[in-house]
């Protein structure tokens, strides 16, 4: 070979090198997207890296089975269903976005409403989520889904999926198992089993649902673009109660309604829907209010109604006892739906328990597989789960009840002093009636000017329906006189209930609940300062309870001296008053 | 300057996306108050008795005429659907007429001067090539919808226009455009639903639930408004009068054994396990003879039970095959009854 040759060779190589890299390189052209797409783009990119952050991946202890979740405080509180934490027992493993394994202990269950509550232990503060609003979602919105799906990520980094709000308000029916989602989120992104328990974010990152169901039919049980979310509105009302460690139940109007038809207006063809009640059980607060069968519910909590369902979707979402307002129509003539010869009346109601105790307690126990020790995990042996856990009949984890209970308590005691002890004196500014009391460990002795009454602390309460008009208030004061004591461990069962409504739409109160030689008390506390409002006792199912609200002394009054700081006792019992009486101590 | 210049920008398009999208969203909850929930037969396993519809007509975007098409299926084998519209009244509909060539029903409730919303189709349109496109699929799949809830929406992309034979009473069409879709919007109930584009116009009808025989396969398709458009004139009638009579059905056919042989339709296996239930008796055909009618569902063959379509046919074939006539115990009306059948 010349060098001549060897020259034209080596630049003929060089060329075609040359050529090569010059044609890879001009294929390579990069897609101009418009503005707006790339900002979107960014926009969802961004919010998707801040709720990976507290989307969590949930393991039974074997690791068989397992489940999505999202946590919603710092201090480790998150949220999943319940379908997911039932096969686990009272401990499980949880895996974080950032890959780090953790301990967590279930807190309180809600079997009907698919939701369970559980705490991560060892490593706060946790990232939460940023909670949104679920009744400010609609339909075409755009819907984040994150969670681990067929169980993939074995670094729990949280898979995205994306689409949009099919529907609101949907209602999916318990399908042969005690889960009923009433007023649900439907989404077109995909759930697939592995999902479940984990979150669906709106397109700025806010927790609107909890994942849980999907519509499966010939595909099998893949995403066919129909799942559905547990709202978020809903979770937070039933929240306070799983805090309370309890197997919490949903609620029941205590009657069934159906969707009836009929002629809007005559000559019509089109035919209006209207929810009529069908029938309904007597020992109701729905009854003892004046509902009937045949009465058309037309407000429900001042929500517009018009079919059955959508009385569901309204009590699916409230815990039982909690008091809605309702607006109905009852025909005078039972002859047709003319308009003229009905009326409307209007009532509050508080809600039934849906399921009864040991209903409940059946249908989590065929959901919960026969329970073995958890397998202690691998990575750490070590027991600190345990001071977390409280094993109790009723109760998801009676730790956390008991945790409740001694905040409030502790909050009520700092701040006021004793309401009842030794012999006080009331006075009834309705009737100018007055009554003598006293209360002490043995009982409680009651004298007005028309009769005598005595309560005898050692017999059942439930034998004892003094005073006659308002039986078991005796017992009430009684029951109050021994916590404002410290004596409350003298009681049979004293436990938190979680939050109810003392009056509806007015902010929801932290309620204990006492029973005691068959009686039931509820007592309520403001939620920020636990301040006493009032309580509500019950020597039977079948009667009203008997409401005592503590209110602050009137000074208007000119005929009494009071001290300051007096206060005053509101009794009603069902739709009758009682009373409003003026405490003060017996003057020497 | 180019950095002030794109954070202007940025901010417009900030403000002005929200106005964007509540505008779709508006459109499309108009387009959606135009598709209605139809309840016919059905019930049985595999056979949903629910689908979806659309109010359409050739004049106007409302209109008085009560026209709802939607795609044949044995959920219209009795003649008669219940219709309940978006605001939730309930009304009963006839079946009017079918269109075997593109497989669609056209349905009639009678609304005295009540002129409702409906999908105007204005004429042969052609659209631009609408692959790539985002639509909405609007349908009451797997019936989540009752009386006046809103009807579900699901968003989707538009994969491909082909050309594709549908599958009709164990026969297939003739080749007709269809839009293949890439979300699962065939589900069941969806059928007969709305296609639209992100300003709530129609683009297609959501077909039936389709799966390929040979591989198992599903298919999510739509069916394009100009042949909406095209169906609905032949039922219709150039004059504006409804025909009374079914339009002759096509010839290219591929019939199966048992209509060849017996003169008996099933319903089309949808899935494994669609039941036996007769679709369509052949007039003057051995089943005829026989007493086998419309509706009867085929419950054993010579004292074996059989409980799906591929199993019927199986057993009918070749048990006839072997001993000619034989016992067929069938449920009508809920009432079993016995018919004889076979080659005398």
């Amino acid at each position: 070979m010349t060098p001549k040759f060897q020259n034209s060779l080596f630049k003929l190589i060089t060329l075609v090198g040359l050529g090569i890299a010059l044609s890879l390189s001009s294929s390579v052209k990069a897609i101009d997207l418009p503005e707006e797409v790339e900002a979107a783009e960014q926009h969802r990119i961004e919010a998707v890296s801040r709720l990976t952050q507290s989307t969590i991946a949930i393991f039974e202890s074997t690791s068989q089975s397992g489940g999505s979740g999202v946590l919603i405080d710092p201090s480790g509180y998150a949220l999943t269903n319940f379908h997911v934490t039932a096969p686990c027992g009272p401990l499980m493993t949880v895996g974080t976005s950032d890959g780090e394994v953790h301990q967590a202990v279930i807190v309180g269950i809600d079997p009907s409403g698919d939701i369970a509550l559980i705490k991560l232990l060892g490593a706060e503060p946790y990232i939460a989520a940023e909670i949104g609003d679920s009744d400010l979602v609609e339909v075409g919105d755009e819907a984040i889904v994150a969670g681990n799906p067929f169980l993939l990520a074995d670094d729990f980094s949280p898979t995205i999926t994306f689409g949009i709000i099919s529907g609101t308000h949907r209602y999916q029916p318990p399908s042969g198992t005690l889960l009923e989602y009433t007023d649900c989120l439907q989404t077109d992104a995909s759930i697939n089993p592995g999902n479940s328990g984990g979150p669906l974010f709106d397109i700025e990152g806010r927790l609107i649902g909890i994942n849980g169901r999907g519509s499966f039919e010939k595909r099998g049980r893949v995403n066919v673009g129909v799942g559905y979310a547990v709202s978020i509105n809903q979770v937070l009302r039933f929240l306070p109660h799983l805090k309370s460690g309890r197997i919490v139940d949903h609620a029941s109007l205590g009657a069934t309604v159906r969707t009836a038809r009929g002629f809007d207006q005559e000559g019509s063809q089109a035919i209006s829907s209207r929810a009529v009640i069908d029938a309904l059980l007597t020992g109701t607060d729905a009854y003892r209010r004046g509902l009937r069968p045949g009465d058309e519910l037309l407000l429900f909590n001042d929500q517009e109604v018009h079919t059955a369902n959508q009385i569901l979707n309204v009590v699916g979402v409230c815990p039982p006892g909690w008091r809605i307002p309702i607006l109905y129509r009852r025909q005078s003539s039972r002859q047709g739906v003319s308009s003229s010869g009905s009326e409307l009346r209007e009532v509050i109601v508080q809600l039934e328990p849906l399921h009864n105790p040991s209903g409940l307690r059946e249908g989590v126990a065929s959901m919960t597989p026969e329970q073995k020790l958890p397998a202690i995990p691998k990575a750490k042996q070590d027991n600190e789960w345990k001071a977390f856990y409280e094993e109790e009949e009723g109760y998801a984890n009676r730790f956390f009840n008991r945790q409740e209970v001694s905040r409030l308590l502790t909050q009520y005691r700092q701040t006021q002093p004793i309401l009842f002890d030794g012999s006080q004196l009331l006075l009834d500014t309705e009737t100018d009636q007055k009554v003598k009391f006293a209360i002490s460990g043995s009982g409680v002795k009651w004298e007005s000017t028309v009769a005598r009454f005595r309560l005898d602390s050692a017999r059942p309460f439930d034998e004892q329906p003094v005073p006659t008009k308002t039986p078991g208030l005796l017992a009430g004061l009684w029951i109050t006189h021994q916590i404002d004591k410290k004596q409350e461990s003298k009681l049979d069962e004293l436990f938190y209930l979680g939050q109810l409504n003392w009056i509806p739409n007015e902010e929801p109160q932290d309620v204990i609940r006492v029973q005691h030689r068959g009686a039931q008390v509820d007592y309520y506390f403001t939620s920020k300062q636990s301040e006493l409002t009032g309580f509500e006792i019950k020597l039977d199912d079948i009667a009203d309870a008997v409401r005592v609200e503590f209110l602050s002394g009137d000074n208007s009054s000119a005929s009494v001296s009071t001290m300051p700081g007096a206060r005053r006792l509101q009794i009603r019992m069902g739709d009758e008053s009682h009373g409003n009486y003026l405490l003060q101590k017996e003057m020497p | 300057m180019n950095n002030l210049n794109f954070k202007l920008f940025f901010a417009l398009m900030v403000i002005m996306t929200p106005h964007a999208l509540a505008q779709t969203s508006d459109s499309l909850i108009e387009a959606g108050e135009c598709v209605v929930k139809l309840y016919g037969e059905g019930g049985v396993q595999g056979i949903e008795g629910y689908q979806s519809g659309l109010l359409v007509s050739l004049s106007d975007r409302m209109s008085a005429e009560g026209l709802i098409l939607t795609v044949d299926s044995p959920t219209l084998g009795g003649g008669e659907l219940v219709v309940v519209l978006a605001n939730g009244d309930r009304y009963m509909a006839k079946v009017q007429s079918t269109d075997p060539r593109s497989d669609l029903a056209l349905l009639r409730i009678e609304l005295d001067s009540n002129a409702l919303p409906c999908f105007y189709l204005e004429g042969s349109q052609e659209f631009a090539s609408l692959t790539g496109t985002t639509a909405y699929a609007l349908s009451n799949c797997f019936n989540i919808a009752s009386g006046d809830e809103p009807i579900t929406r699901q968003r989707t992309t538009i994969a491909s226009e082909k050309e594709m034979r549908l599958v009709k009473l164990n026969r297939f069409t003739r080749p007709q455009q269809v839009l293949l879709l890439d979300a699962v919007t065939s589900n069941p109930g969806a059928t007969g639903g709305a296609l639209v584009d992100r300003d709530g116009k129609l683009i297609g009808m959501i077909g039936k639930e389709s799966r390929s025989g040979l591989g198992g396969s599903w298919l999510n398709y739509a069916l394009p408004t100009k042949r909406l458009y095209e169906s609905l004139q032949l039922m219709v009638g150039t004059d504006g009068s409804l025909p009374q009579t079914v339009v002759e059905l096509s010839s290219a056919r591929r019939p199966g054994a048992l209509y060849e042989q017996f003169g008996i339709v099933l319903v089309p296996q949808i899935s494994s396990r669609t039941p036996p239930l007769v679709e369509h008796i052949s007039t003057n055909s051995l089943a005829d003879s026989a007493g086998l009618l419309a509706d009867d569902l085929l419950i054993s063959i010579q004292g074996i039970p059989v409980g799906t379509t591929a199993l019927a046919e199986q057993t009918l074939l070749s048990l006839t095959k072997s001993k000619g006539v034989v016992p067929l115990v069938l449920l009508r009306n809920d009432e079993l009854v016995v018919i004889q059948l076979g080659d005398k």
